[in-house]
């Protein structure tokens, strides 16, 4: 799904209505075709390939997690910032450009040998997408690709994924 | 407005998604019993059929705008705007969403907090449901619907996955101790815009002001 290969004719409609220049998602969201064409795109990746757990990265990630897990019969699985999962978490730090930051996982959710997704709206440095992988893989899980609607390539994010699958709806 | 009264007392996906819900003590603080819909994401079929049940509710309404509180209203709203074919609307903490907002300020039990929506999101004279994942005293909510009908949508009801019974009959007796805060509840109900499908809790009422302060 990238420029250099033939584009499923969709793609073009979803990138259109996505402000680049802000990085904002909610155009898309509210263009109901387009929003629903950039599910089905995952969904049609990821369906019948044995992933139970799709994994999504608060807050943006919740918007596009849930009807892909829905739609391939997997479980959905919040990844927060601190504090806001109540009950036993799992902690993963990690750096931004100034500073640190911090995602939690259920401790419980996901078992050891399930397939997982990581969603989310955007990949810029990959920071956010590493700390999730390794909440995931610290449970025993198989990340099997993230997936995000947007990538910045310029950040090289995919760099950091340590060979990790990534799938980005746009560019 | 609860699952009894509306009619779907009887719907057999009531029970296994009530019993999906957990309740974690003493979150955030001593005290609070937390309503947890964590564990209902992680049953597909109760998740599911959380998400059919509004679906069946309000396709066929004309609703064009499915606006979901953040964050955990954003884990609901988006698959049943999908399924109805509606936009969804992010409702967000300040300086989350970029481009031009409007804020709606709300009542906390200590301080305020707000919501705010993008300019330009809705339309006048759009049908909007309001998502999100508990009701308590309706703070937030009614900010929710302040807000959309600020930009002339007309909202026709609000949705949420669990209502804290306790708050319904606090405020029909007006204790002291949930003072003006509950009249936003009770104006809700009143005014039929109200639903909370599933769960029905008999728990502490400001359970909502911590999740909703910390909620992000």
């Amino acid at each position: 799904m990238s420029a250099y290969r033939d584009e499923d004719p969709r793609i073009h409609d979803i990138k259109t209505r996505i402000r680049i220049m802000f990085q904002d998602i909610t155009t898309l969201l509210l263009n109901p075709k387009a929003f629903k064409d950039t599910i089905d795109l995952f969904v049609e990746r990821y369906k019948g390939k044995n992933i139970s757990v799709v994994a999504g990265i608060e807050a943006r990630g919740f918007i596009f997690g849930p009807p892909i897990a829905l739609a391939i019969g997997a479980k959905f699985v919040p990844l927060r910032k601190p504090r806001k999962l109540p009950g036993e978490v799992i902690s993963e730090k990690y750096i931004l450009e100034y500073g640190r930051d911090c995602l939690e996982m259920h401790v419980g959710a996901v078992k050891s040998g399930e397939r997982a997704l990581v969603v989310d709206d955007l990949i810029a440095t990959g920071g956010t997408l590493c700390a999730a992988m390794n909440l995931l893989e610290r449970a025993g899980a198989e990340v099997v690709e993230c997936a995000c609607v947007i990538e910045l390539p310029d950040l090289k994010g995919r760099e950091r994924l340590n060979g990790k699958p990534f799938q980005a709806t746009m560019p | 407005m609860f699952a009894a009264e509306n009619g779907l007392k009887s719907d057999p996906r009531l029970q296994g998604i009530s019993e999906a819900i957990r309740v974690v003590p003493h979150f955030p603080k001593q005290g609070i019993m937390f309503q947890d819909i964590t564990t209902l994401l992680l049953d597909h079929k109760a998740f599911k059929d959380t998400v059919d049940i509004f679906v069946d509710r309000y396709r066929g309404m004309s609703v064009s705008v499915v606006a979901g509180v953040e964050a955990r209203g954003f884990v609901f709203g988006p698959a049943i705007a999908l399924a109805i074919g509606a936009k969804f609307v992010p409702l967000r903490k300040p300086r989350k969403l970029p481009g031009e907002v409007i804020s709606e300020a709300y009542e906390l039990e200590y301080g305020t907090d707000c919501l705010e929506i993008h300019v330009g999101a809705v339309q006048p004279g759009e049908r909007a449901i309001v998502i999100d994942d508990l009701v308590a005293t309706g703070g937030t909510l009614s900010a929710a619907i302040r807000l959309l009908e600020r930009v002339g949508a007309e909202v026709i009801e609000c949705a949420c996955v669990i209502g804290v019974r306790e708050v319904k009959v606090m405020a029909e007796e007006l204790l002291d101790s949930v003072g003006s805060m509950a009249s936003h509840f009770i104006s809700l109900w009143s005014h039929a815009k109200l639903i909370i499908v599933v769960k029905v809790c008999e728990n502490d009422y400001a359970q909502a002001d911590f999740a909703e302060k910390d909620d992000t």
